[in-house]
């Protein structure tokens, strides 16, 4: 497919997703803070990096 | 109790990251139905997966915690139960449930100080309070509206506009605030009996109702 850029709601779309991917980034920055135990303390690392990554592609695609 | 606000708090975490990653999964396959380009469908398809897979991490390690008991609905009910009643003691604890008295805030400042901030509901509440009976009959049912954020306030205003409408042509100008007749309405103990005593005796001034009427609940 010619790259045409994006379509209206596709863009939409994806600022929607990067809204919520960035709300869940700052809400697993803080509750890796209060969390006690060591494996939810990992999976909330996990969940920070891929969130990080996900903002990263998302953005590009945005501003294509 | 901080014991207990600690182990609550990492089931609390727990719930919220599966929630999250739920939604997130729903999100990632709404967006990728949307998509057009190929660049965006590739993209979005890579997180779907990783979103599906997270989410199978935080459930199974909530399972391996005791938190998330999805082969026995009992189980889960009874957990889900606990944890509400201990959330809502912990609510309790932080702030005064009863309206109208100044909120006991021991832990928080600064939800004392946004409370302090914001005197709207109690500016409401009060001016919920003395809307006048003409005024109440005047505007009819909405009259009763300005008074939903007093709730035990409500009662005695509807009770007031519906005798009003009754009779509302033959009693044109009466000015009565219920704050003239109790001055003890901020304390809001036992404003329940209160307030119905208010609205019969604002009712007996109208004339609307015979003394010691029936739907008394006053003589308890």
């Amino acid at each position: 497919m010619v790259n045409q850029g994006l379509a209206v709601h596709e863009k939409a779309e994806l600022h929607e997703m990067l809204v919520f991917k960035t709300n869940c980034l700052n809400k697993s920055q803080v509750m890796q803070n209060m969390a006690k135990d060591s494996q939810l303390k990992t999976l909330l690392q996990q969940d920070i990096q891929a969130c990080e990554n996900n903002i990263q592609m998302l953005q590009k695609l945005v501003n294509q | 109790m901080n014991q207990l606000a600690n182990q609550m708090s990492d089931q609390a975490i727990a719930t919220d990251l599966l929630l999250s990653a739920k939604e997130g999964v729903k999100n990632c396959a709404y967006a990728l139905t949307e998509a057009t380009s190929d660049d965006v469908r590739k993209t979005l398809n890579q997180q779907l997966q990783q979103a599906v897979i997270f989410q199978q991490k935080v459930a199974d390690y909530m399972i391996s915690q005791g938190y998330y008991h999805p082969y026995s609905l009992n189980e889960q009910i009874q957990v889900d139960q606990m944890t509400a009643q201990s959330v809502i003691q912990y609510s309790q604890q932080q702030q005064s449930p009863v309206f109208g008295q100044q909120p006991t805030f021991t832990q928080s400042q600064n939800m004392q100080q946004s409370y302090q901030q914001s005197p709207g509901l109690e500016e409401q509440f009060m001016q919920g309070a003395t809307v006048t009976p003409s005024q109440a009959a005047g505007t009819n049912t909405t009259g009763a509206q300005p008074t939903a954020s007093g709730f035990n306030n409500q009662q005695t205003q509807q009770t007031t506009a519906g005798a009003n409408n009754q009779q509302s042509q033959g009693t044109p100008d009466i000015n009565i605030t219920i704050e003239d007749t109790d001055p003890t309405y901020e304390q809001s103990v036992d404003t329940d009996k209160q307030y119905y005593e208010m609205a019969d005796e604002l009712d007996e001034k109208l004339f609307l109702l015979p003394e010691g009427h029936e739907e008394k609940p006053s003589e308890e």
